[in-house]
């Protein structure tokens, strides 16, 4: 029989472990529900970080895939003003890497407040990224951030545009398709250890970054440099004040190229002029002169109200119209209205002019696009200016024939002239092609876009190649133009730049110009060349400083391209040594 | 309740207990694994950015003419084939002589 005593001890033991779990447990109650969720805040505080996950910009790439725009990463250093142990030793470490001032940097530091992650300094060098590891400062580090680069550096740059330091789209196509290009950072919860270690995705807590889609152009990079190359060039010979150079193709629109002189470089284009940004070929109108002679032409064949053959008196390069005198270049007698083409005659023009009068004037230079935007996907398009029909007066009848009281831009003279290289159609011209997912995927196609519609009949269009424009390259203002392996159709164009402000012409200051398509059997190319304010004492006529310069373009081009000849060189003739001017 | 009843439930408490927290170390494991594969997956990327890049620098046709002048190569397009039914603006690929892609 037991004792009295130790019958109670086992009894007693296991109410006092009772007891204790008891007050255990109501410890437990008590720190869950009165302490728990500042229990709890703190140690997410201290425990996790959420760490972004930077997305990758999408591609800009030209039509053969090669990237114009793309994403890189740099180092970049930062710092967690909580746990570093000395902010001003961390500061005099970081200035003595990163070259900083060590005042700067501490008051940043100290001023961090709770923060974790402070950027210190963004792109640093690979060495200077190993230094601040070496130095292995708790609380100091280096991490990789994605940045935007144009491997190509300043290649279609007015086209192609930039992008602001926190990586959004400023100008051009960057900042056009900023919906496309840009993506969604993702997110990843860390817990991390005493030390500050990540050692622990916290459940539920990623979410993948989002890529940008990709932007395919119909720019061919080759055909761009080559472009950019020679538009430098003689914009350097001729002293001139800017140019342009467009190459597209006239039965679907694509733009091969598109070129700019001045231009800069998207990589640093802190260090150029914004006027350097622009794109000269949409934002910039200007009185085409001459080279505007073949739409009237081609609306006065339209219309009958001249045929081939037929001569008109080119007053010899004097005319009193009116109230109106208007000069040649070179006095003519009669000229066939090939001739007047050929010979680029304003006299013989204004009479045409007169005879297709203002109403059917307006509606051909409107059917040929000019006044209004091309509706290229290029922001900034300038519509051009083509004054209203009941503005038109009798000096309108004789000007817009020679391509004055008009204002167009360098794109919509290219488009207009494709009209003669298509069958007499308007096409939209275009930059991108298509539209794909970060995975490759295409999610929009627009290489095929609609045709807006005939500008002149396929007649009229093949009448005017073959009749007109063909004649300009062999014998007329633009054999400066010609190819020996190729029949090449196009018009020369020199016009004086109207003083701002109106008040007539600046003096000696010209656009010279010239538009031209080939093979003229079956037009795969138009080629556009735009020099402004070439140096007159140099020379300014579009037949000497943009008739070679388009030449050079297409030359390249279609042989790049493997477009076959559709001449032999035995039949390619000899040049005008003194070409008429325009 | 006996004694042994009481050990009993106090080894039982004590083996769900210890249970818990080798289930919470091997979860701590496999979530640390997940970290690490993770960064390692944002190392391979970052590379793959940067070899992407280089390539497309070295595709840059200014530097490809550059590397032909280096070759003492010249960069000439290629003379279209007279008899060749091919042709078109943009989408064509060149014959073999073409150095600039």
């Amino acid at each position: 029989m037991q004792s009295g005593l130790s019958k109670w001890v086992g009894p007693a033991i296991i109410g006092a472990a009772m007891a204790a779990l008891v007050v255990l447990g109501g410890r437990l109650v008590y720190i869950n529900a009165a302490r728990g969720p500042t229990l709890l805040a703190q140690a997410q505080h201290q425990q996790r970080s959420i760490i972004p996950l930077k997305h990758r910009r999408g591609l800009i790439v030209d039509s053969r895939g090669r990237i114009i725009a793309g994403t890189l990463l740099q180092k970049s250093v930062f710092a967690d003003p909580t746990v570093l142990p000395d902010k001003n030793e961390a500061a005099a470490k970081v200035s003595e890497i990163l070259g900083l001032d060590v005042r700067e940097i501490g008051e940043e530091l100290l001023s961090a407040g709770d923060r974790q992650f402070l950027v210190i300094r963004r792109g640093v060098t690979e060495e200077q990224a190993d230094q601040i590891q070496t130095a292995s400062i708790y609380g100091l580090g280096t991490f990789n951030e994605p940045y935007r680069t144009y491997p190509m550096g300043g290649l279609a740059a007015a086209v192609v545009g930039f992008v602001s330091p926190d990586g959004h789209g400023v100008s051009g196509l960057e900042s056009q398709c900023e919906n496309w290009l840009a993506g969604e950072n993702g997110l990843k919860t860390i817990i991390r250890d005493a030390r500050r270690k990540a050692f622990w995705l916290a459940e539920n807590g990623y979410r993948p970054a989002r890529d940008g889609f990709h932007i395919v152009l119909t720019i061919d990079a080759e055909i761009q440099a080559q472009a950019e190359r020679e538009l430098a060039a003689t914009v350097q010979q001729y002293h001139a004040e800017s140019g342009v150079v467009i190459v597209m193709s006239p039965k679907t629109g694509a733009i091969l190229a598109l070129a700019n002189v001045p231009s800069f470089d998207p990589n640093v284009y802190q260090d150029y002029s914004p006027s350097q940004y622009r794109n000269r070929a949409i934002t910039d109108p200007f009185e085409p002169g001459s080279v505007f002679k073949p739409f009237v032409a081609a609306g006065a064949l339209a219309e009958k109200v001249i045929h081939l053959g037929e001569s008109l008196d080119c007053e010899s390069g004097s005319w009193q119209d009116g109230a109106r005198l208007l000069h040649d270049h070179h006095p003519y007698g009669m000229l066939t209205f090939e001739q007047i083409i050929i010979k680029s005659s304003n006299i013989g023009m204004g009479k045409i002019g007169k005879r297709l009068g203002n109403e059917r004037l307006y509606k051909y230079v409107k059917a040929f696009g000019f006044g209004d935007k091309t509706g290229v996907d290029l922001e900034g398009e300038d519509p051009g200016l083509v004054r209203p029909l009941h503005r038109w007066n009798s000096f309108t009848t004789t000007s817009v024939p020679m391509g004055q009281e008009v204002g167009v831009t360098a794109l919509q003279l290219a488009r207009g002239f494709s009209a003669f290289a298509n069958g007499g159609q308007l096409v939209q011209p275009y930059l991108i092609r298509a539209v794909l997912a970060a995975d490759g995927r295409v999610l929009s196609d627009f290489s095929d876009p609609p045709s807006l519609g005939q500008a002149i009949s396929p007649e009229v269009a093949e009448t005017m190649k073959e009749k007109l424009l063909c004649p300009v390259v062999e014998e007329g203002t633009g054999t400066k133009a010609k190819l020996a392996n190729y029949r090449v159709f196009g018009k020369t164009g020199t016009a004086q730049i109207a003083r701002q402000g109106g008040g007539g012409f600046d003096h000696n200051a010209y656009v010279g110009s010239f538009v031209c398509a080939a093979p003229a059997s079956d037009p795969q190319l138009v080629v556009l060349a735009m020099i402004r304010r070439p140096q007159a004492s140099i020379a300014y006529y579009g037949g000497t400083v943009a008739a070679p310069l388009a030449r050079e373009v297409m030359a390249h081009a279609l042989a790049y391209l493997n477009i076959p000849p559709d001449k032999t060189a035995s039949a390619s003739g000899v040049a005008a040594s003194t070409p008429p001017s325009d | 309740m006996t004694v042994a009843r009481a050990l009993l439930a106090l080894a039982m408490m004590m083996a769900v207990g210890v249970a818990i927290v080798v289930i919470r170390e091997e979860s701590a494991k496999v979530a640390n694994r997940v970290q690490r594969l993770h960064g390692r997956q944002l190392v391979y990327e970052q590379t793959l950015w940067a070899r992407e890049m280089e390539l497309a620098r070295l595709r840059t046709p200014d530097e490809i003419r550059r590397r032909a002048h280096e070759l003492g190569l010249e960069v000439v397009p290629p003379k279209p084939d007279p008899n060749s039914k091919e042709g078109g603006g943009g989408d064509k690929a060149g014959k073999s002589r073409r150095t600039s892609d």
